[in-house]
């Protein structure tokens, strides 16, 4: 490196996930109304209470956007969305009811495969079960079986409606409910499909349960919907991945994750944040408005979110822990790079709410070329939380002089007994560090790599190896031309 | 002065004491050996009242009072003295403040009028000129920054200005070198009085080549398995806690 | 809706009369500042909203907005006022006291003689500090007045800014001449004499302008003699020239019933340094927004305070350092502590802005919370847009040290003095970095009896 910075940009080319599926799939015509919110209903073949729940967030939607209560606090911008303009349905033809993989399309199945994440039974990867959901539908959920026999719950949530209608009713909506914000009730109006897991009272999942999303078709919003239900004493890790094929105009997604876990319960959440981030002028990309939440109802239990967002044009998402039940863990783990144009609006809320809880948040932030980074959380410690504790430290990394890095904690206590600290650093890549690197042999761009991933590694080593892999990789080359 | 009986003691549910019995009268220096968790910290920490600590049996009487119902500040207050072995760094309270405090509530405990700032100051210098610390550091925070040696001194002087009955002193040699660890042990001697009784924790003998002891106990494992005279502080030195340990039945506790 | 407006039309047609009654001999610019101000008011409001009003999050000042204060009656002579319990211990400062907003000539030291002062001669020493009232300053037409007045806490700082512009008759202007270095603290007292009948309103406004290469520290004191409600709005605006040395020390000790507003803007030219120090130890509603602006290279600012919370006090601090330029530092230390059902918010923003390279910004914030129903908010809040900078910020809410106490017992000290100890020497690396030696013994104490009265 040398010491005078240049900033290149993001080379559209870095993006290699960004070809088309030639599917034929069926769309909802474009807009929202009470109409497609139950024909998507009728499609899924719901039961009345749900179209009912829908209905009502829809209604509330629509009160929202003509009161125009559409975010506008996050640190991004871009031109109003137009919701009439996109489709709230798309799913590949014909959508059958899949007995085997040979009903599912060979197409779908190369891509998955493309993507590196084969479903075909011989070529999967050991030790984790899949759910892949295409557009808006679940088009293959792998391991069932093995799963089913340790009475864990692993499949669509389309699916799950019909087959466990007591869980789903209980428990959807129960930690983000559809009137949380605007995004939140627009998911909850026209959520096409998304994963449900259910673990059984002291039962440890042999199994990664991971989802792919994947964006195919053009002109349609994604409005996934994750359950995940760890009863007494459980335990399951959970894999999220995306990605989408390159267009130069903007696709919504707006998703909503719900976790609840039980006594002595433990959920991880990682994910993997890949969609398409635009091109090097901020063309197109996708706006990943994403609303997460977990409540540790149980006492002990432990709510883990990890993150690794390198993808999206926009990001606006707080994974969030309600520490309710006693002795509780909150953690949340975040990586976030912007390259290009990207914004990233990111963080968390820890809400402190049962005695002795605990929350670490740990935040590394990168900004490379003309993107802007934001760190947003909110530690809150209400009065009946005695002996609450909290550890939060922010990191941020800057490359290039046209990119911004911006941190916005919010702490709040009202317990004598708890204890809070915040820490926030931000600097560059030292050229020091650069040097010493390269006087052991190492390229400039060798030894940026090496200390790039030296900063994320406290967050990605928490992720399962080879997804540990994956990330770095991403952020390397998501990071391609930003070295200057 | 310290008559010790039976005492068990734990932190967080983990019993540390195991039944310790122990006696000390004024005019005589004990020292407590042991490796690494075998409790003598534990000891010294449960004597000055540490409230972590929850003592589950057994008595100890000072001076003919029962020494385990009394708050920290009041064991003070009646003469005894722990030096730390990690004293604690207090950013912002200056040390003279914070010595004067500590110096005119033992002096308000005893009925005795409080000292105006000028006298103590000239008191500080006074003792501080005598175990040869420099005064310049009663102007600092407690402890911030000090040298491990500065440290250990700061709390000799401590030690001076209050005068205490029985002196504990944890660790006093570690971090010191040869030339420190003299002066200090000249300090502790010097400071000593007939009135006064000494209890030395180590873990090293070398501390008591210049402090001598009338008695030495051997603590392993939150029990004292063998006393004598400082000839077993010297058997320590050359042969290992490990033959004593084994005579006694266990292996060494801690080790590393 | 119809409240609100109400609200604001108390304090139209409170200016209307003022405006009436002896603005004439003002100069045009003054009263043309005032009238834009007075528009800027009614335009944008008291800021009661309690959505979507990121900057009073925290604080609510509806109660303020409501409560009919009026202006002081300037007819009243002044009664005897003892000041011995404000003088601060060395032999000579240059002091101006202001009692209920009005200038209380008797209880001033500068200007040492009322010939010196009937002149614009006064204004154009260049030999040692100026130390006069923006009221005569303004009569004379001095052009740093006309320069620097209103023009650092612009519109743009809020209705509370604007407010005490709309009503800026009087105050304290301070004019450090180049090269010129002041051994003695300057000392600006505002007290409130705080008579329970009626809650009245001040607007203190201060403007000191600091010359090239020159040095001082002045302490802006807001104390009250009574336990009455009033409200104070007040104004400070700081001009620091290339290389100078400045240090200012506020301390607000209002009555309990008091709503404390004030606004602190800083400009910094080449090389100048500004240390700020901000201390809180009553007021019943306070809320401080300080802005420092770095302008140009070299400038560095030191911004510290503390605040101590009591029965149900509220003591907001709103920070904000504008790295505008390359080369310029900051560095901010905040702690409060908390007891009762009071409440302290701490909001500190660092702005880097795009090419200010080389910028170097801690900043940190630590709260002590002493009791069930006290409550620290705290947002320390970094927007960096330049990458060969060193930020760093902290944010700490806890309690006092298990060991520290400990350590302290173990000495023999007692409970209730171990705490007052280890309290004071939290909050001592924010008294100790005032340089001046009468200005921070002065401070010291007052914390200290602050302290012990709880």
């Amino acid at each position: 490196m040398t010491s005078k910075e240049t900033v290149r940009e993001l080379e559209t080319q870095g993006y290699k996930y960004g070809w088309v599926t030639d599917v034929e799939e069926e769309s909802a015509p474009p807009g929202l109304s009470e109409d497609i919110v139950r024909w998507i209903s009728a499609k899924k073949e719901e039961p009345e209470w749900l179209l009912e729940w829908r209905l009502r967030a829809f209604r509330h939607f629509m009160k929202l956007l003509e009161d125009k209560q559409n975010p506008t606090w996050a640190n991004v911008s871009h031109p109003p969305i137009d919701f009439q303009a996109m489709s709230y349905y798309a799913a590949p033809k014909p959508k059958l009811e899949l007995e085997s993989l040979d009903q599912v399309d060979a197409e779908i199945l190369r891509t998955y495969e493309k993507l590196g994440i084969p479903l075909e039974e011989q070529k999967r990867l050991a030790g984790v079960a899949v759910d892949a959901i295409f557009d808006s539908v679940s088009v293959m959920t792998t391991a069932k079986d093995t799963l089913a026999k340790q009475g864990i719950i692993f499949s669509s949530v389309s699916e799950a409606v019909k087959e466990h209608p007591e869980l789903v009713k209980k428990y959807l909506g129960s930690v983000v409910p559809y009137s949380d914000n605007f995004y939140a009730a627009l998911n909850s109006a026209v959520f096409s499909d998304g994963s449900f897991v259910y673990i059984p009272p002291g039962v440890r999942c042999p199994l990664e349960i991971s989802t792919y999303f994947r964006i195919n078709a053009e002109g349609s919003g994604q409005f996934e919907r994750t359950l995940i239900i760890a009863d007494k004493g459980s335990y399951v890790s959970y894999l999220e991945g995306c990605s989408a094929p390159m267009r130069d105009t903007n696709q919504l997604h707006a998703a909503v994750v719900e976790l609840i876990t039980m006594d002595d319960a433990e959920i991880k959440y990682a994910t993997i944040q890949n969609w398409y981030p635009g091109d090097a002028d901020g063309k197109g990309g996708i706006y990943n408005f994403v609303t997460k939440r977990g409540k540790c109802a149980g006492a002990n239990s432990k709510i883990s979110w990890t993150q690794v967002e390198t993808g999206s044009a926009i990001t606006w998402k707080y994974p969030s822990v309600l520490l309710q039940g006693d002795n509780s863990v909150g953690e949340f783990y975040s990586v976030a790079l912007v390259n290009g144009r990207q914004q990233a609006d990111t963080g968390t809320k820890m809400t402190h709410i049962g005695k002795n809880t605990s929350s670490t948040i740990i935040s590394k932030g990168i900004s490379a070329g003309h993107g802007n980074n934001t760190y947003r959380g909110l530690v809150k410690i209400l009065p009946k939380a005695t002996g609450a504790r909290n550890f939060t430290r922010c990191d941020s990394l800057l490359i290039g002089d046209q990119c911004g890095a911006h941190t916005v904690p919010y702490i709040e206590v009202e317990n004598p007994s708890s204890s809070v600290e915040h820490e926030a650093s931000t600097t560059k890549v030292s050229e020091e560090q650069v040097f010493y690197a390269q006087q052991r042999g190492l390229s400039a761009e060798a030894a940026q790599t090496l200390i790039i991933n030296g900063f994320v590694r406290d967050v990605v080593k928490r992720l399962p190896l080879e997804f540990a892999v994956e990330a770095n990789r991403l952020l390397e080359l998501n990071l391609e031309g930003a070295v200057g | 002065m310290l008559e010790i009986h039976d005492l068990h003691a734990s932190v967080n549910g983990v019993e540390i004491l195991k039944g310790i019995d122990l006696r000390v009268d004024a005019g005589e220096t004990h020292a407590i050996m042991g490796p690494n968790g075998s409790g003598k910290s534990t000891l010294a920490l449960v004597l000055a009242g540490h409230p972590a600590y929850e003592v589950t049996s057994g008595s100890v009487s000072f001076d003919g009072a029962d020494l385990l119902a009394l708050g920290p500040e009041e064991r003070a207050r009646r003469g005894l003295f722990l030096s730390f072995q990690h004293p604690i760094e207090i950013p912002g309270l200056r040390l003279d403040h914070f010595l004067r405090a500590g110096y005119n509530e033992v002096r308000k405990s005893r009925d005795e009028d409080e000292m105006d700032v000028l006298k103590f100051d000239r008191l500080i210098r006074a003792k501080a000129k005598d175990i040869r610390m420099d005064a310049a550091l009663t102007k600092r925070s407690v402890n911030e920054g000090f040298s491990g040696g500065e440290k250990k001194r700061n709390e000799l002087l401590q030690m001076a200005i209050l005068e205490p009955k029985l002196r504990i002193l944890d660790e006093v040699d570690s971090g010191l070198d040869v030339d420190a660890l003299r002066s200090v042990a000249d300090g502790i001697n010097a400071l000593a009085t007939p009135q006064s009784a000494t209890l030395i924790v180590t873990h090293y003998q070398r501390i008591l080549d210049y402090v001598v002891p009338d008695a030495v106990h051997i603590l392993i494992d939150g029990r004292i398995v063998r006393s004598g005279d400082k000839q077993l502080a010297a058997e320590i030195e050359s042969k290992g806690y490990e033959p004593v340990a084994e005579a006694a039945g266990l292996a060494p506790a801690g080790g590393s | 809706m119809s409240a609100q407006a109400t609200d604001e039309a108390r304090y139209l047609a409170a200016f209307e009369a003022a405006e009436r009654n002896g603005a004439a001999h003002d100069p045009t610019w003054l009263r043309e500042l005032r009238r834009d101000a007075m528009a800027e008011f009614t335009r944008a409001g008291f800021p009661t909203a309690r959505r979507g009003n990121e900057p009073w999050k925290y604080t609510d000042v509806r109660s303020l907005a409501s409560t009919a204060f009026v202006a002081p009656d300037v007819t009243e002579p002044l009664g005897e006022i003892d000041l011995s319990p404000y003088d601060l211990p060395c032999p000579r400062v240059h002091q101006l006291v202001f009692v209920d907003g009005r200038y209380a000539p008797q209880l001033s030291t500068d200007p040492p003689s009322e010939g010196e002062r009937a002149s614009h001669v006064f204004f154009e020493r260049g030999d040692g500090p100026i130390v006069g009232r923006i009221a005569e300053a303004a009569h004379y037409d001095v052009p740093l007045v006309r320069e620097h007045l209103g023009k650092h806490a612009g519109a743009a700082a809020g209705a509370f800014t604007s407010l005490n512009t709309a009503f800026v008759r009087d105050g304290a202007f301070v004019s450090i001449p180049d090269g010129v270095s002041v051994p003695e603290p300057i000392y600006l007292l505002f007290i409130s004499t705080a008579r329970p009948e009626r809650p009245t309103v001040t607007y203190p406004r201060v403007l000191i302008v600091a010359g090239r290469d020159s040095s001082a520290t002045v302490l802006v004191s807001f104390e009250s003699l009574g336990d009455g409600a009033y409200f104070t709005d007040a104004v400070t605006e700081i001009v620091a020239g290339p290389g100078a040395s400045l240090r200012c020390i506020t301390l607000q000790r209002e009555s309990d019933a008091a709503y404390h507003v004030s606004t602190t803007n800083v400009t910094q030219a080449r090389d100048s340094s500004v240390s700020t120090v901000t201390v809180d130890l009553g007021g019943g509603l306070v809320r401080h927004d300080l802005s420092v602006l770095l302008a140009e290279p070299g400038a560095s600012a030191s911004l510290n305070g503390l605040y101590l919370g009591r029965g149900k006090r509220h003591v907001d601090n709103h920070t904000f350092v504008d790295h505008a330029v390359p080369g310029a530092s900051s560095d901010e230390v905040y702690k409060g502590i908390l007891d009762d059902d009071s409440r302290g918010v701490f909001v500190g923003h660092v702005l880097v802005r795009p090419g200010a390279q080389h910028t170097v910004a801690h900043q940190v914030n630590k709260n002590l919370l002493l009791s069930d129903g006290a409550e620290a908010d705290t947002q320390p809040k970094l927007e960096i847009f330049a990458d060969d900078v060193t930020c760093t910020h902290g944010a700490a809410v806890g309690q006092l040290d298990p060991a520290a106490m400990f350590y302290l017992k173990s000495r023999g000290i007692g409970e209730a003095v171990a705490r007052a100890l280890l309290v004071h020497g939290f909050v001592r690396e924010v008294v100790d970095s005032i340089a001046d030696d009468a200005v921070r013994q002065y401070t010291d104490d007052a914390v200290m009896a602050a302290l012990r009265a709880g």
